[in-house]
């Protein structure tokens, strides 16, 4: 909870690429919740995003993680992060709508 | 567009959380570091929660920072409404960072209020719910004593209502493949559900069910929950085969009751079960003697019960 992992984890469904929970979240007291992100050929590749996705655990196996297994969890999702923004970091990044 | 965000976020999430579990500065800095990279490049509203998050507990650091007045610019900027859902619930643990109750009081009582039945915040909900986290918050760390155990077993299973108003809507499938929906199928009763991993049951479920048939009011429904795929396992349960010893050791038990017909029945599987297992005749075991003077014992008595 502390870390902010409920932020980007959906307790809902698997993850959506093109609405990922934050997104949702952001998008639910507008009551647009259908609203999905337009992705394009430059979008951050989806077995990417899947890829850093899988390394944050859903309630309630997250509770139930050793030690070890969370902490090599959150080091994989830096390392994929970190890998993956560098990747892109040349492109502009039009992110804003 | 390169929704780059989308990561940005999870490696801010990843960093945090390294940062809880080793308590090392380093991974607090890099995750402030990402955060101000989200925040710079942009992203769609609301979605920056996670940096804002993050550069939230970068400004308690500061020297003159007032943390009430932090969490309140938090707030206000993610308190419109095209901003998170999440808003309140991150300021409730912001307050616990600081350990301002009041102000963790006033966002969870918020958050409870106005999102509880938010699919986006069903796990903070039921963390801001829980009463084990809400009975030892803010409490001295003295863990001695009976009195303590009693005090806190008390605080969890004290039969308040719960603290938010949640609905549960679920439609399920009941074993003769109709669906059964929750409210609208519960009759209006207090409707207990009960999650099983097998269709084989619980001693859990057997309690609640007598629990239930005990009561003078027949105002609670119960329904159990199969989590594993076979729901059809219990129309298709068969019984174990009993193996030799236990029927031989039955045959004994309905002898001693004086239930012949039980006991010889027994008597009989167990001969032919040592008796197939030997070869039939080709050797004679101390097993088939055994079952043989059993069987024997039990004619013969039910010989002299016919006699009288």
């Amino acid at each position: 909870m502390l870390a902010g992992d409920f932020l980007i984890v959906d307790p809902t469904g698997d993850f959506d690429p093109a609405a990922p929970p934050e997104w949702k979240a952001a998008q639910g007291r507008s009551g647009d919740s259908a609203k999905m992100l337009k992705r394009t050929s430059a979008s951050v590749p989806e077995d990417k995003l899947r890829a850093i996705q899988n390394c944050f655990a859903k309630p309630p196996l997250r509770y139930r993680l050793p030690y070890e297994q969370l902490r090599a969890n959150y080091q994989k999702a830096d390392q994929l992060c970190r890998q993956t923004i560098a990747a892109l970091s040349n492109a502009d990044d039009m992110d804003c709508p | 567009m390169q929704m780059i965000w989308i990561v940005r976020n999870r490696r801010i999430v990843a960093l945090m959380g390294l940062w809880k579990l080793d308590g090392g500065r380093s991974h607090f800095d890099a995750a402030v570091q990402e955060a101000k990279q989200a925040v710079e490049h942009g992203c769609p509203p609301g979605t920056d929660i996670v940096a804002r998050f993050c550069l939230t507990r970068e400004a308690f650091r500061a020297d003159d920072a007032d943390p009430a007045d932090v969490i309140g610019r938090f707030a206000k900027a993610n308190g419109d409404e095209t901003t998170a859902t999440t808003a309140l619930a991150v300021a409730s643990l912001l307050a616990l960072d600081v350990g301002d109750r009041r102000l963790h009081e006033h966002c969870r009582r918020a958050s409870l209020d106005k999102h509880a039945n938010t699919p986006a915040l069903w796990t903070a909900t039921a963390y801001l719910l829980d009463r084990y986290h809400r009975y030892w918050m803010y409490h001295p760390p003295f863990t001695a004593g009976w009195t303590y155990g009693r005090r806190m077993g008390h605080f969890l299973a004290t039969g308040e209502p719960e603290d938010a108003n949640r609905t549960l809507r679920v439609e399920l499938k009941t074993l003769e493949g109709k669906a059964f929906r929750i409210p609208e199928d519960t009759g209006d009763k207090w409707t207990v559900l009960e999650f099983t991993p097998s269709a084989e049951g619980s001693r859990h479920l057997q309690r609640y069910g007598a629990f239930i048939k005990d009561r003078p009011y027949k105002d609670v429904n119960l329904f159990a929950v199969v989590l594993n795929e076979d729901a059809d396992a219990p129309n298709n349960w068969k019984p174990k085969p009993i193996s030799t010893p236990h029927l031989r050791s039955r045959a004994k038990v309905y002898v001693a009751i004086e239930e012949w017909d039980a006991a010889l029945a027994d008597a009989e599987q167990v001969y032919l079960a040592v008796n197939s297992k030997a070869g039939w005749l080709s050797m004679r075991t101390a097993e088939i003697e055994e079952a043989e003077k059993l069987k024997a014992t039990i004619i013969s008595a039910q010989g002299k019960l016919s006699e009288r």
